[in-house]
């Protein structure tokens, strides 16, 4: 069931209906545990089970760390249950990249299928329960006592699938107080939800229809076609993750409940560590807060932050998808994370040449272009795809010509919204409005509602981050 | 606002999508375009067409005395909305050929069995001296679909094919004057449509769909619709096929026939050899093509590549097919015999 649905429109007013007759807390939370479930069971019933065995099991160990004093026995409580979380996310993300990469290395050819089925969301719902339980250890937040409370923070259907990744620290305290299902709340969340779905079908499923033929059969195009299918990815990729995190916020919204904000125009960053701290904000702290700083982080010295820094990236890349390419998409990312920081340690006497708009506009647009080719690993099947890409993109490629319009067209919106962003901040800042009665709140939606009705493509493509 | 937000999607509807439903209803044909009507097509390409007053896209129907009068009896790729007219492979034929009025009586959504009443019509109007019945790999499918009522006789001969436009799309019948007024209603209710064909979700766009061969029964149904058929078309002109293969590419401007066109291709060369048909294959001529200019012979920088219906290169490679067909004709009226 994807936001942008029938089935799931239907889904949600019926929840919001449930919720509106059912005025009690704790009647409300098994509504929005229940609602979890059937919309996690509506992709797969089985793997309902999944979700639920991995909450008790999370919950129990959390039970037993808070229960003891003993702090070797608090550890062990938490390795177990760590261990048992990486290791259903090992088995159905892994088994096969592992088994297949074994044998790779052993010149042996893989001709088996294990069958394993990857369950949507798996990545988003072992962090949560991960960081809950680590923070937890490290008497950061209190135990949750109600099973109920702390299935419902790992299930909340909004963000269930594919994050934001939400802490136990900001969800589990929104469940102590009232659920509130306010008009006020409806029409913010309403708005949000219905930027995230412009950005979603008007913009990425449209892009989608163009960047899916180049990426499947790169060795067919021109190179300006390739550069124009890189262009329309890292815009594709942008808008519908961040459209998907934006209508989870505001589903979020609409039921009572804040979500963190999980993207900030990555695309205006002036370096790559700034890049992270804008894209996909939620995986990028979380990397940060549980990996990179328990690693060591900077404390141990520069050599050794470089390799924090290259191990985090490279887990991030892995936890994106059982795949080599993204292996090298993370190691590419850290390296140069890596060498950004040098260059920010070496000219840290030079803040002044760094404030002028050429040195601005020459980092924008050098971050800019990395990140965008580093989408090509990210985005195609295999290494061969990505050779034959990279070669003709950078070689000049014959082949067949296709400059969309309606890519063009989009890309030039995209272009717009950013430098609105960029310039004019106070002109998007409107919105979300709490005043429905506002005539350019009003117009606004009403624009945005014909705009997806008109124009987005009725194939519409599931989103792009459900895979990981 | 309401109305304010309705009037903005009724101008960039008009400006941008579509025209207000140009379409009525015909109990043999299903839905034709009105007389006179004017088509502008974004979906794919961009054309701007006026029907005549058959509702085909040609310009006003009119008989050659001298010369040949061919129809072009196809769907949607024979219609060629996509394109603008004089790009289309019947104009481009005619505007080659000093012997023929050439007549697109393609339409879209027609398949093998409402042919024979197209014919009629055109028939009806003018002297037909030939038909071409162009076909595509998706018309085995769309025969067996809109196959209607077959009745066979004792000896299991196929004797009549009874095509009766099903009464459907009620809702559009009783709301004739909205979508007959509004461009905006009309593309709202084709979007609510195909949404509730269940149009199946696109992940991953592949060149590598897989094949299955059509079951036996499939295959004699279809033989003996397009044996009907054809012999039906005979009464009125002599008739031949063209067929539209698709095309696998590779790079360097290297293509096959994919596995499925290749398949249909043989079929209809051994149907029509059994009813004496000639029949020939554009499948060389977009090859051709492609090598050449290497740009495929279908699909629209609005669209998709190398997917959908002929652009203006496909056109002039079928167009090329009619012509070297027609020509020698042509040729022997020049010197006086016989077309």
């Amino acid at each position: 069931m994807i936001f942008t649905s029938l089935s799931f429109l239907l889904f949600f007013l019926s929840v919001l209906l449930l919720l509106a007759v059912f005025k009690r807390q704790a009647a409300r939370t098994y509504i929005l545990l229940i609602a979890s479930y059937v919309f996690y069971g509506w992709w797969s019933p089985v793997f309902v089970l999944l979700i639920l065995v991995t909450s008790v099991w999370a919950w129990a160990f959390g039970l037993l760390i808070d229960r003891t004093d003993d702090e070797v026995k608090k550890s062990r409580y938490l390795f177990v249950s760590v261990a048992f979380s990486l290791g259903v996310l090992a088995y159905y993300k892994y088994a096969e990249f592992l088994a297949q990469s074994f044998y790779a290395a052993l010149g042996w050819q893989w001709t088996y299928d294990l069958g394993i089925v990857l369950p949507v969301g798996i990545s988003f719902f072992t962090f949560q329960t991960l960081s809950y339980s680590i923070d937890l250890r490290k008497g950061k937040i209190p135990v949750c006592e109600s099973p109920t409370k702390f299935m419902l923070f790992v299930a909340f259907f909004p963000q269930l699938v594919a994050g934001p990744i939400v802490r136990a620290s900001d969800f589990l305290p929104q469940l102590e107080k009232k659920i509130r299902i306010s008009s006020k709340n409806i029409v913010i969340g309403a708005q949000l939800f219905l930027g995230g779905a412009l950005q979603k079908t008007l913009i990425a499923d449209n892009m989608s229809t163009f960047v899916d033929p180049i990426f499947a059969e790169p060795a067919l195009y021109s190179a300006e076609t390739l550069w124009l299918g890189l262009a329309a990815y890292s815009i594709q990729i942008f808008c519908d993750f961040c459209g998907y995190s934006l209508m989870a916020i505001g589903i979020a919204k609409m039921l009572g409940f804040d979500l963190p904000e999980n993207f900030r125009m990555p695309y205006l960053s002036r370096s790559i560590t700034e890049f992270w701290r804008r894209w996909h904000i939620s995986l990028s702290s979380w990397l940060r807060d549980y990996l990179y700083i328990a690693l060591g982080g900077n404390r141990k010295g520069k050599a050794r932050m470089y390799s924090h820094l290259m191990i985090t990236m490279l887990l991030g890349g892995l936890w994106h998808g059982a795949s080599w390419n993204f292996v090298l998409w993370g190691a590419l990312h850290g390296i140069a994370l890596a060498i950004h920081k040098i260059w920010d340690d070496r000219t840290r006497d030079y803040s002044e040449l760094k404030a002028t708009p050429l040195y601005s506009s020459i980092a924008w647009l050098s971050t800019l272009t990395f990140a965008a080719l580093l989408w090509i690993p990210f985005r195609c099947v295999d290494f061969p795809t990505m050779q034959v890409y990279v070669s003709r993109l950078f070689g000049g490629a014959d082949g067949i010509d296709w400059i969309n319009p309606q890519v063009i067209t989009l890309l030039s919106v995209v272009v717009i919204w950013h430098l609105i962003y960029q310039f004019k901040p106070a002109v998007l800042a409107k919105f979300p409005s709490d005043n429905p009665e506002r005539f350019g709140v009003q117009f606004a939606l009403g624009i945005s509602i014909f705009a997806i009705i008109l124009f987005a493509p009725l194939q519409t493509s599931p989103f792009v981050y459900f895979q990981f | 606002m309401t109305l304010l937000c309705l009037l903005i999607g009724e101008v960039v509807t008009r400006a941008f999508i579509t025209s207000p439903s140009p379409a009525k209803s015909d109990p043999e044909l299903g839905w034709v375009y009105r007389p006179g009507v004017e088509i502008f097509h974004t979906k794919e390409g961009w054309g701007r067409n006026q029907m005549n007053a058959l509702g085909l896209n040609d310009s006003p129907l009119h008989e050659i005395p001298v010369g040949q009068n061919i129809a072009i009896l196809g769907d949607s790729f024979a219609e060629a909305l996509q394109v603008d007219r004089q790009d289309n492979f019947s104009e481009y034929a005619e505007a080659q050929l000093s012997c023929a009025n050439v007549v697109n009586a393609g339409r879209s959504g027609m398949a093998l069995t409402h042919f024979p009443a197209m014919a009629r019509r055109l028939a009806a109007e003018i002297r037909l001296d030939l038909i071409y019945v162009v076909l595509n790999s998706w018309d085995f499918d769309d025969t067996l679909q809109h196959a209607g009522k077959l009745t066979y006789d004792d000896d299991g001969q196929l004797i009549d094919i009874d095509v009766q436009f099903r009464q459907q799309h009620s809702l559009r019948r009783k709301a004739a004057v909205i979508f007959d007024n509004s461009a905006l209603a009309t593309h709202l209710l084709e979007r609510l449509k195909l949404m509730l064909e269940g149009r199946t979700v696109q992940t991953q766009a592949t060149n590598t769909q897989s094949f299955e061969n059509p079951s036996d029964s499939e295959l004699r149904q279809f033989a003996d619709i397009f044996g009907f058929v054809t012999s039906k078309l005979s009464e009125i002109a002599p008739v031949k096929i063209v067929y539209i293969p698709r095309l696998e590419y590779s790079d360097s401007g290297r293509s096959t026939l994919s596995e499925d066109s290749y398949y249909y291709q043989e079929i209809l060369r051994e149907l029509s050899l059994k009813s004496d048909i000639q029949f020939a294959s554009v499948g060389s001529n977009f090859q051709n093509a492609y090598a050449l200019h290497l740009k495929p012979p279908v699909g629209f920088h609005n669209a998709g590549i190398k997917m959908g219906h002929l652009n203006e290169l496909g056109h002039a490679a079928v167009g090329k097919i009619l012509v070297e067909d027609i020509a020698p004709t042509c040729a022997n009226l020049a010197f006086g015999g016989e077309g």
